[in-house]
């Protein structure tokens, strides 16, 4: 899947790869995968599999700017999947004036790639972002024992999603302040 | 140069309903507050990716109903769960389509 991503990012239409040579994944989805000779030795076959190009990317970042530039996380596929999809939207934990491609905190990713920057303190609450804040334990395991039937999670969703209308008040409801639960960076 | 800067919902107008939607593998960094935001604007039919893998992401579009169906090489939860919950729940009874892919 990840050489399927890197052929959409280069705007190439099929990857050739061994990966999946031996899988009932050839047979079972024969639109999106096959084996043909390899043009450069006809002795030898090889599995090929379709670009991805995804309708939308959405990650969570560290910084962003009015432009679109953004700062995400080091060592992610960010950038690739940004690079893949047709539409990419970024919410970050802060705007700042510009975002630099010299700073080191996280990896650039340029505006060209993004369509859309939301500024979104705490925007991965209740999971984590390394350096910042940690995952909200309590609330990643009532998620978890919520998962156990419709019922219990659409009574979460309620709680968490439908009734509260806006990310602000989602903030409010696990009682926590962007600007006093971020610490300094 | 164009301005990007838009609000959560604002946003979540650029998701149609039928998107394939890639995130990208880890718990840490799930992109929360847009996808409650697109629960609350009831976006369904999408199909999530995850590369590599999928966690959060994934379950939580599935268990809102917003996916029904996945693209990943494995869907965990870090040490909070076996296998991402909504997941176990829906992909045993039946009630969505899960693709494999490396």
């Amino acid at each position: 899947m990840y050489t399927m991503i890197q052929a959409g990012s280069m705007g190439v239409p099929f990857t050739s790869t061994l990966g999946y040579a031996g899988t009932d994944i050839l047979e079972r989805r024969p639109d999106d995968f096959k084996i043909i000779e390899n043009p450069f030795d006809s002795q030898e076959r090889t599995v090929v599999a379709k670009a991805m190009n995804p309708d939308v990317a959405i990650f969570h970042g560290l910084k962003g700017d009015r432009l679109g530039n953004v700062l995400v996380q080091k060592h992610g596929e960010e950038l690739l999947l940004a690079q893949a999809s047709r539409r990419v939207i970024v919410t970050v934990e802060e705007i700042v004036n510009s975002v630099d491609f010299e700073d080191s905190d996280g990896w650039f990713i340029p505006a060209i790639h993004v369509s859309a920057v939301v500024h979104a303190s705490l925007g991965a609450h209740p999971t984590g972002v390394p350096g910042l804040y940690d995952a909200d334990e309590d609330r990643i395991n009532e998620y978890v024992k919520a998962s156990g039937t419709d019922e219990s999670f659409n009574k979460y969703l309620n709680r968490y999603v439908f009734e509260v209308g806006s990310h602000q008040q989602y903030l409010e409801l696990v009682g926590l302040r962007p600007e006093l639960e971020a610490v300094a960076r | 140069m164009r301005e990007k800067l838009v609000s959560v919902e604002q946003a979540a107008q650029i998701v149609k309903d039928g998107d394939h939607i890639v995130f990208n593998g880890s718990m840490d960094w799930t992109p929360m507050a847009m996808l409650r935001e697109l629960a609350r604007r009831e976006i369904r039919g999408i199909t999530a990716l995850g590369v590599v893998g999928g966690a959060m992401n994934l379950d939580f579009l599935l268990g809102a109903g917003v996916a029904d169906q996945v693209e990943t090489c494995s869907l965990g939860f870090d040490e909070y769960a076996r296998v991402a919950p909504n997941y176990e729940r829906l992909q045993k009874q039946g009630r969505m389509r899960m693709l494999d892919n490396t």
